[in-house]
């Protein structure tokens, strides 16, 4: 037997590191279904909403793994139509590649992520229903395309937040332009729990858009201006309102400035964690009794995702094996008990799981650029959720991300279900309002 | 979505795709190159097909819903001499190499029609439908089956070959447990079989002969005898308590209720180890009994592919011989007095033979969910099921321990296994045994685009597959089927004229080949391209078997096209 040849690789977001996994997937369709020991059903079973709507192989990460071996050994074009369509038509929401991690050390999630970059580079993405938002963000400094000036609109009058302070709130688009609802109940539960906090004076998109339709040099550059703003403030902890900035800061800053989450100037904290914190020392008392029964909806981006980035670069050797070792990301330490944590400390809230919950939850697939470029996936995703949350006999759906209530809020299958859709921001701020 | 490739219009011709699409509907038919590298064939044995040019990307996918569809499928297949391969959910693809680069692959699983009639125990399915849905409904309702193949088999795929797992112990062999089965033909038409025949799924027979034999086997049709859209399988009583779901990814689980519990012996020797096998079968307990390869245990122990090489690293051959490991399973399905009675006679039994108790949790991940299959794959990156099959006890250990001794040759390139004797468990309460002999490689040595990529390794692992393991079958008398490195005629010398019969059945029913073309003779196909594989012993072993002088020419035995029909004259063009 020969000696084997090391093979230098980094865990970044270049397609050619991602040869050996591609050729490593075995298509036991891990990817594509619940972790088997919770599936409960013939119903729900099902992990991948893209796939699960498309049906075609080619929709699932094992097909995609597939695809790119013959993308990387020059037998598929990369300027193929077909193939950015498949490759986009992906929320990028991580189940797959959790689901994969299970067992196997496969790197799902920075193929599919390096894929797209490389669609990119080579002048096959993002999708031309991408191109508008791409050129709001750099533009106006907003998704929406909104004037800047608007994102404190919202702000009671007379309310002057700090420009500098060690804990810095990130609004976001979402909540600081469109659910401004939002953003009123967090600044609530902040004051509420005698949180002295600062904001940004202009606070700017946080690249998710740019980094999921893998426009990494765009997002590159916001990342690098956004860290430069905030660190301005002095900030030591930035929290966050919204699952996929905090994502984004947290996790895809990290992978952009080849870093680790441990590495960035402040440590960020989504306002679940924050508001678990908060209860526990007392700071947060819920005291009104809803008398709801919820279920809950694990966001992609605060759950499988949010685990923090750790940089790697090293060999691979005999056996495929790694050196140094590299401590595999499976989803595990996501934010799955704080949201719980925190709706079952609000007086008369019970709380029941739907069928796929923590890191096994279902996808709404409105992250990745779906909605803006596949609305027929979204709502179908969001419909298909929603009726997994009717099956609970809840009354009220609960999420903690904007991007996720809108689009369930906007689902046609809402009124059939006689479901109510909220924040968990929107219910602690109830629990607290005197 | 789906959009006809330029590029594929000489492969697919035009009227076929309109038909297709008027069939499906154009959402679910595409000829395009990116939707039909998904299909290219995977699963098991994956890397020998790849690798050696086995495997081909189709031309066409097609998704039907109904039986109808189906039908209308086959036959414009059949009207354009379309090649066609069906795959039921790509969990396990055990499709036999795709020499061809013409087919259609008929992908079922939006066929996933469900009904469980839990009073008389039966189960119908589509081919969409999974174990793990199959099992988690079947427990609803204090009833069970067996994950045979993994949770994320095809339930009924799973049934028309001999789909597996320790408990076969108590429920048997997957493909014993079919009632009726509805059956499209290969050239397109639609019967019943077993109590089918009569519209009735409850039992096994029918009015007249029971044809499910035409469609089901050890190693089945493997796709060759048309598209089965409907299969009605037993299920079991269990006990009623519900398997409690436990853990965060990647350490899942679930909790043995208090009438089950795992038992682990460790046994002074492998003779041992058979006697308890036997005792516990006659004493008609358990409801599951096994022997697994000691790697296995080390990847359970092990968080990552790191710790397994550290750990199993510094394994010899003598802690390997010193660790027979009997895994018993029981179950009070009547009561806690069931439980304890048979824990009783299992602890006499074990007394008796020297089998030494160990710890073991009253978890499991392993044998009804099958969470942690893949886990298989973590060390090496690739495996090869070499032997696998049904016999008795003697001959299954005495051929495990022949292929751990002769293995040593063979280490490395493949994975070091000390002399393990491979994967035991009882079946039909004892009446058989299962055997299976995994081998690992270091894929980056077998692969072509790898940078590790070493000629001399991958034919030595070859070797192996194609011919060394089946010798050692030969030697022993244990059955496996069939090899994909020698022709089909051969590989009938040692076992008898099955192949005469599976000839006859092909042309009957499939007379222009369309099904899985190929199937069952692409060893033909593999040994014409790769002769070299195979080795002197298994030539002689052979030849010890035959009165007759055994030819190894490959040109006298036909090719895997051999039912083909040749198009105007000529084989279709070859996609550049």
């Amino acid at each position: 037997m020969t000696k084997t040849v090391e093979e230098h690789l980094r865990l970044d977001l270049n397609i050619s590191n991602y040869a050996h996994d591609a050729a490593d997937c075995n298509g036991q369709a891990a990817c594509k279904y619940v972790d088997w020991i919770y599936v409960t059903g013939w119903d729900f079973a099902w992990r991948c909403p893209t796939w699960e709507y498309h049906k075609l192989d080619a929709y699932g990460a094992a097909g995609k793994m597939k695809i790119v071996r013959d993308l990387l050994g020059g037998r598929l074009d990369w300027n193929s139509p077909t193939l950015r369509d498949v490759m986009y038509d992906c929320q990028l929401c991580g189940g797959c590649d959790v689901g994969c991690k299970r067992n196997l050390e496969i790197e799902v999630q920075m193929t599919l992520e390096a894929l797209r970059k490389k669609l990119v580079d080579v002048g096959n993405g993002p999708m031309p229903a991408h191109v508008e938002y791409t050129r709001r963000i750099e533009q106006t400094g907003n998704y929406y395309g909104l004037p800047q000036a608007s994102r404190k609109e919202w702000l009671p009058r007379g309310f002057r937040p700090a420009a500098r302070g060690e804990v810095l709130w990130f609004v976001g688009c979402r909540s600081g332009l469109e659910q401004t609802n939002l953003a009123r109940a967090t600044l609530r539960i902040l004051r509420g729990a005698g949180i002295d906090f600062a904001m940004l004076d202009d606070e700017r998109c946080c690249g998710n858009f740019l980094y999921v339709t893998g426009q990494m040099d765009r997002a590159r550059k916001l990342a690098e201006e956004n860290l430069a703003a905030i660190k301005a403030t002095g900030a030591k902890i930035v929290i966050f309102g919204c699952a996929e900035c905090y994502k984004t800061m947290k996790v895809d800053y990290a992978k952009l400035l080849d870093i680790s989450t441990s590495d960035l100037p402040f440590q960020p904290l989504h306002i679940t964690e924050a508001m678990d914190i908060w209860l526990k020392e007392g700071r947060l008392k819920p005291s009104n009794r809803l008398d709801l029964k919820v279920t809950y909806h694990d966001s992609c981006s605060l759950s499988r995702m949010s685990e923090p980035w750790l940089k790697w670069e090293g060999m691979r050797g005999a056996w495929g094996v790694l050196e140094p070792p590299r401590q595999i990301r499976k989803g595990t330490n996501g934010i799955y008990d704080q949201p719980r944590n925190v709706l079952k400390a609000i007086p008369g809230v019970t709380l029941v799981e739907m069928p796929r919950h923590h890191e096994n939850a279902y996808c709404c697939c409105a992250g990745g650029g779906v909605k803006e470029a596949f609305p027929d996936l979204a709502e179908w995703s969001a419909n298909e959720r929603l009726r997994e949350a009717a099956t609970t006999g809840a009354e009220v759906l609960v999420s903690a991300s904007p991007l996720v209530i809108e689009n369930l809020r906007n689902s046609g299958a809402l009124k059939k279900h006689r479901l109510q859709v909220l924040d968990i921001v929107e219910i602690m701020a109830r629990a607290i309002s005197k | 979505m789906s959009k006809k490739s330029a590029n594929k219009t000489e492969i697919i011709p035009d009227a076929a795709y309109e038909a297709f699409k008027s069939i499906v509907g154009e959402q679910f038919v595409s000829t395009d190159p990116v939707h039909c590298q998904a299909y290219k064939a995977r699963g098991y044995g994956r890397e020998i097909d790849e690798y050696l040019g086995y495997c081909t990307r189709p031309a066409c996918v097609i998704l039907p819903e109904t039986t109808e569809q189906v039908v209308k499928i086959i036959r414009t297949c059949n009207r354009y001499e379309l090649p066609y391969i069906p795959v039921a959910t790509m969990g396990i693809t055990l499709t036999t190499p795709h020499f061809r680069d013409d087919f259609v692959v008929i992908d079922l699983k939006r066929m996933n029609y469900f009904y469980i009639d839990e009073k008389n125990m039966y189960a119908v399915v589509g081919p969409g439908v999974l174990y793990a849905q199959l099992l988690a409904e079947c427990m609803k309702r204090d009833l069970y089956t067996l994950s045979a193949g993994g949770a994320q088999a095809s339930v009924l795929a799973n049934h028309l070959v001999a789909g597996t797992g320790p408990l076969t112990y108590r429920v048997g062999y997957s493909d014993r447990r079919i009632n009726a089965a509805e059956w499209v033909t290969p050239e397109g038409d639609v019967v019943r079989l077993g109590s089918g025949v009569v519209d009735d799924w409850y039992w096994q027979d029918g009015l007249g002969p029971n044809l499910v034999g035409l469609i089901r086997g050890d190693a089945g049709w493997n796709g060759a005898m048309g598209v089965v859209t409907k299969l009605s399988v037993k299920v079991y009583p269990f006990q009623p308590e519900d398997l409690k779901r436990e853990g965060r990814t990647p350490l899942t689980y679930t909790v043995l209720p208090p009438r089950m519990r795992f038992y682990n012996f460790r046994m002074p020797s492998l003779k041992a180890f058979d006697q308890a096998v036997e005792e516990i079968r006659n004493a008609r307990i358990g409801a599951m009994v096994e022997r697994v390869p000691l790697f296995w245990r080390t990847i359970a122990k092990t968080k990552n592919k790191k710790e397994f090489w550290e750990q199993w690293g510094g394994v010899t051959e003598a802690d390997v011989d010193s660790t027979n490991i009997l895994r018993v399973l029981l179950i009070g399905y009547a009561s806690m007095e069931q439980l304890k009675y048979e824990e009783n006679v299992l602890f006499d039994i074990m007394k008796e033979l020297g089998g030494e108790q160990g710890r073991t949790k009253q978890t499991d991940q392993s044998t009804f969910m099958y969470a942690d299959a893949s886990s298989m794959w973590r060390m090496t990156g690739g495996y090869i099921s070499s032997s696998f099959g049904i016999d008795g006890l003697r001959a299954c250990t005495e051929t495990g321990r022949r292929l751990g001794k002769r293995l040593l040759e063979y280490t490395p390139p493949l994975m070091p296994q000390h002399g393990d004797p491979g994967w035991h468990h009882s079946v039909d309460f004892g009446h058989q045994s299962y055997f299976e002999f995994l081998v690992y490689m270091d894929v980056n040595k077998i692969d072509p685009e790898s940078l590790n990529y070493d000629k001399k390794d991958a034919e030595r692992v070859y070797e192996w597959y194609v011919s060394q393991a089946p010798a050692v079958h030969i030697q022993t008398g244990f059955y496996c089927p069939y090899s994909r490195g020698f022709p089909f005629e051969i590989q009938a010398v040692p076992w008898g004229n099955f192949t005469l019969w599976m000839d006859r059945f092909k042309k009957e029913f499939d007379p222009k080949g369309l099904s899985n073309p190929g199937y069952p003779r692409d060893g033909n196909e593999g040994y014409k391209r790769h002769p070299q594989f195979v080795n002197r012993e298994l030539k002689e072993t052979i030849a010890s078997c035959s009165k007759e002088p055994v030819s190894w020419d490959p040109d006298d035995y036909p090719g895997h096209d051999y039912l083909m029909v040749k198009h105007n004259g000529k084989k279709r063009q070859k996609r550049t």
